[in-house]
């Protein structure tokens, strides 16, 4: 709880610097700029806690993790509380392993249009590649530079079926918030936070 | 008089019932005529999925140039016009509204397709660890495709199912069509209901997709997008229409060289005429023959049949170029008759052994060509003397004289040549051993544009290769299925052995009734799942009453009939078990493909040993090269025959050994430099090029034959020269042309036999000139 209260200590205050008169002269919010800022992200690592809310369970599901993004097409999201399990992506294969039970899984992206809706509103997002994203979704922009929010509605009907939208939010070049609303009602919330050594 | 307008009325009323018997012949273009006869059950079976299975029927379709959003709403709007039609069984394109069909058939089975469900699957324990299972797969990203399960199917048999066809590789898909990974193709996926050989209805096939495509791009408005289509009935068609196409073209061609050659040399009209009604009453005969002999005949007759007789057009020439000016033609007549007889003789022989081929194709093609020289060789003795033709002694007779001098050979100089030309050509066919191509792919008649395609849509499909199979036996189907699942522990042994990478099963679709009725025993009754469920989902974090659907499934499947193959229709599935589980001569054979096969003889050693009596593994690369073997040793074995047969026919009449080996000298020499020189050009022989080598016999006898016979000296033995030089240079260019095609079996038989013409022109030249 500390941990948590401390990464939105530390969301605030990099909001209040992204907000700050050195952004005074950036252009209006615009999907090319912002993708252009996204771009600059090199590889590297983030926290993430995700809470998934369904009517399948009594109470929302908690957990939390580290997420690796390297362009272009590298992508891992590593859970660690309550259980540790890793989902990586490299291009297309998809590997699901959880140590805990020794399970391993490889998969074909392109054949899980449920997954492959979270992977490419990330992986687009987080490489500012505005082209990959139109290729799976309608793209929505609204906020501001400080608090911008990208709609991201699937138009692949598979992948609509299943996910009825990506919502991401951030501030300047940086995101913070991944919500995925699912067609079902259920909703995941994953907010990010820098780790603690880079912060 | 009356004697010539008897042989003239004979010949029309002749050629009166040969064009009645024709005109109502039957023609087809069913290719599996040109199958041999398997003698193994594991070629039969490989015959029977060449003939009819479902590779067989599958079309693969691509559409291209056109943006991937275009393409993807082509895809749509050409599998909507084309499901639905009787022609077509199944349209697949990865379209989710299809590929639903094939969830809700695996989804509604699975509690009889999981090889998850045994006893003890459902008991509170093992309920308990499924449902925190399901709990973490609900959290991962997977979550939004395990929520829409989870409630009928907590134990996840579904996921199981679709787990065990996780090894095929399937299309990526795009806006929820299939399309390659480059966006620059849609796929689709078409199993006609006429089988591949179906040549006639396979045609139509095309066209009806060629039509619906024209329309979806109507209706899209993507003008600029093109349709590719590929698959073994595609092939049958192209080739056909390549065949047809090049032999029409090709042979107009000839025929007017041809035509310009006798024009010149004769310089008459009726001469030019007459020279082709012998061939054409030859053709006519060998159509009404086979009509009547087969009850059908077939267009590959009708084409290769015309250009093996082509030999009778050279029996005209030889009536025409010796002939001098006011003679008599009784008298002419008696001069070429006997060699001409002879040389008939000889084609008769080395044709006939074709009669006896073993499978209809080409026994149809030995009838044609011995009923249709046989008919031009008697149009040529008693019809053309009945017509009374004036025309001057043939130009170039002067020319080919001086050309061919008066040069005789001494025997030793022979004798050189032809040892040098054996020795040589056995050289050449000791190095380039071996010298047969008995690779299937090899003979395809399609060009290497037309197998790129095929192979680049293969791929972007992930349609196996297919080469390596497992055939399991049964007297019934459900015998052939427990047959097939026998074989899934030894095979994943070979799995985990790493000597495999995978195999498909049709049990995997349709179980044998043993194994459906073991996992239908192992579902518990509604009751104790109640119990057994409500006090664990009482101590997980997912609400009551969840799993209503769940028990409910149980309990439909409990008392479900046995799953049918009937149901299966419809589906990927039904596709797959149409391939994968056949009926061959009263047997039913369960067929395992196997995936990356490694090393094939450790497979075969390590199968042998853990696999049930009966079980065969098909190398089918290896098995149809076998095939292909058998049946050219077997043409190659009948060619020899015919050999003997016409040695025997030179020896009757010639009654001289010197004689005959005058005669068979040459056409032995240029047989074996045709051989040589092909292979040193880096072919390897087939079974076209020993038709060929046929055909080089027929007309090499003739040069042989009459330059044996030559004439003393003076004006005849002059017009005899000119006769055989004009036939060879006729038969040349004829060949010639054929072998500037761009089907490699018309290239083959083209090639062989224009440079066999001219090498028996060479030898019969060299080595048979007679006595002087």
């Amino acid at each position: 709880m500390l941990r948590r209260m401390r990464a939105v200590v530390i969301g605030v205050v990099l909001a209040g610097l992204a907000a700050s008169p050195a952004r005074a002269a950036d252009p209006p919010l615009a999907l090319a700029p912002l993708m252009a800022a996204l771009a600059k992200n090199g590889p590297g690592t983030v926290r993430f806690a995700e809470t998934k809310t369904s009517a399948l369970l009594k109470a929302p599901a908690e957990s939390s993790g580290t997420l690796t993004y390297a362009a272009p097409s590298r992508l891992e999201k590593h859970t660690l509380e309550p259980r540790d399990e890793r989902f990586a992506v490299d291009g297309d294969t998809v590997v699901i392993e959880n140590p805990a039970r020794k399970t391993r899984f490889e998969l074909r992206l392109s054949e899980y249009p449920a997954i492959r809706a979270f992977v490419e509103s990330i992986r687009g997002t987080l490489a500012g590649d505005l082209p990959a994203l139109r290729r799976y979704y309608r793209v929505e922009l609204d906020g501001t530079w400080s608090d911008w929010r990208l709609h991201l509605l699937p138009s692949d009907p598979q992948m609509a079926e299943l996910v009825q939208k990506v919502l991401i939010g951030g501030a300047g070049g940086e995101v913070r918030r991944i919500e995925i609303l699912e067609a079902s009602g259920d909703r995941s919330v994953m907010t990010i936070t820098k780790p603690k050594d880079r912060g | 008089m009356s004697a010539r307008l008897g042989a003239l009325l004979a010949w029309l009323a002749f050629v009166a019932a040969c064009a009645a018997v024709a005109a109502h012949a039957r023609f087809t273009a069913d290719m599996s005529a040109f199958l041999p006869e398997a003698a193994t059950p594991a070629q039969r079976l490989l015959v029977g999925e060449l003939r009819e299975g479902v590779a067989s029927r599958l079309l693969l379709v691509g559409i291209e140039d056109a943006g991937p959003d275009k393409l993807a709403a082509l895809s749509r709007a050409l599998a909507k016009r084309l499901q639905g039609r009787a022609e077509f069984a199944y349209v697949a394109n990865g379209d989710a509204a299809l590929a639903g069909a094939d969830r809700d058939f695996l989804f509604a089975n699975r509690y009889v397709l999981s090889p998850g469900v045994a006893p003890g699957h459902f008991d509170r324990g093992s309920l308990a660890a499924a449902l925190e299972r399901g709990y973490e797969a609900l959290a991962s990203p997977a979550g939004a495709l395990v929520r829409r399960y989870l409630p009928a199917d907590p134990t996840g048999e579904f996921l199981r199912v679709l787990a065990g066809l996780e090894g095929e590789a399937r299309p990526p898909t795009y806006l929820g069509v299939w399309m390659s990974r480059d966006q620059r193709t849609a796929l689709l996926l078409v199993q006609t209901a006429a089988p591949g050989f179906d040549l006639d209805a396979q045609q139509a096939n095309l066209a009806l997709i060629e039509q619906a495509f024209t329309a979806a791009r109507d209706e899209v408005g993507a003008s600029v997008a093109v349709l590719q289509r590929s698959g073994p009935a595609v092939f049958a068609v192209l080739s056909r229409e390549a065949i047809r196409g090049d032999v029409r073209r090709l042979s107009a061609i000839a025929t007017v060289i041809v035509a310009g050659m006798l024009l010149l040399a004769f310089r008459s009209v009726a001469v030019l005429g007459l020279a082709f009604a012998p061939v054409a009453t030859g053709a006519l005969a060998g159509v009404a023959a086979v009509a009547l002999g087969f009850g059908y005949v077939h267009g590959i007759t009708l084409g290769f049949g015309v250009v093996l007789i082509g030999e009778a057009i050279d029996y005209a020439i030889y009536f025409y170029a010796q002939r001098s000016g006011d003679e008599p033609a009784a008298a002419s007549f008696a001069r070429i008759w006997p060699t001409l007889r002879l040389g008939l003789a000889v084609s008769v022989a080395s044709y006939s052994a074709m009669l006896f081929a073993g499978f209809p194709g080409l026994a149809q093609l030995g009838l044609f060509a011995v009923v249709g020289l046989a008919a031009a060789a008697a149009v040529t003795r008693w019809v053309l003397p009945a017509i009374p033709v004036r025309s001057p002694p043939p130009r170039g007779v002067a020319a080919v004289a001086r050309f061919l001098p008066q040069w005789r050979s001494p025997p030793g100089v022979r004798l050189a040549v032809l040892a040098a030309v054996i020795a040589s050509s056995a050289a050449v066919l000791w190095r380039e051993r071996p010298i047969w191509d008995d690779d299937l792919a090899r003979l395809n008649p399609v060009g290497a544009a037309e197998q790129a395609l095929d192979r680049r849509l293969r791929e972007s499909l992930g349609a196996p290769d297919a080469r390596w199979l497992v055939a399991a036996p049964g007297a019934t189907e459900d015998a052939a299925l427990e047959a097939a699942e026998a074989l899934a522990r030894p095979l994943s042994a070979l799995v985990d052995a790493r000597i495999i990478a995978g195999f498909d099963s049709p049990a995997t679709y349709l179980p044998s009734r043993r194994t459906q009725a073991a996992r239908r025993a192992a579902l518990p009754d509604e009751t104790a799942l109640r119990a057994d469920l409500g006090a664990v989902v009482a101590a997980s974090p997912f609400k009551p009453d969840l799993f209503a659907p769940f028990v409910r499934d149980v309990a439909v499947a409990r008392a479900a009939p046995p799953l049918e193959r009937a149901r299966l229709a419809g589906t990927a599935f039904g596709l797959k078990t149409d391939a994968l589980l056949v009926r061959r001569d009263d047997r039913w054979y369960a067929l395992l493909p196997l995936r990356g096969v490694a090393d094939g003889e450790a497979l075969a050693a390590r199968l042998a040993a853990l696999a049930p009596s009966g079980v065969e593994l098909l190398d089918i690369r290896a098995e149809s090269t076998r095939l292909l073997a058998t049946y050219r040793a077997r043409a190659a074995a009948l060619w020899g025959a015919g050999l003997a047969l016409i040695v025997a026919l030179l020896a009757f009449h010639l009654r001289s050994g010197l004689r005959v080996a005058l005669v068979l000298a040459p056409i032995a020499a240029a047989v074996a430099a045709t051989a040589a020189i092909l292979l040193a050009a880096g072919t390897k022989l087939t079974l076209f090029h020993l038709v060929a080598l046929l055909l080089v016999v027929g007309v090499g006898s003739n040069y042989a034959l009459f330059f044996e016979r030559e004439p003393p000296d003076g004006d005849d033995r002059r017009r005899i020269v000119f006769a055989v030089a004009f036939c060879a240079a006729t038969t040349t260019l004829a060949f010639g042309l054929l072998a500037a095609s761009r089907v490699p079996v018309l290239q083959m038989i083209g090639g062989t036999a224009a440079i066999g013409a001219v090498a028996s022109l060479l030898f019969a030249a060299l080595i048979a000139r007679g006595r002087g």
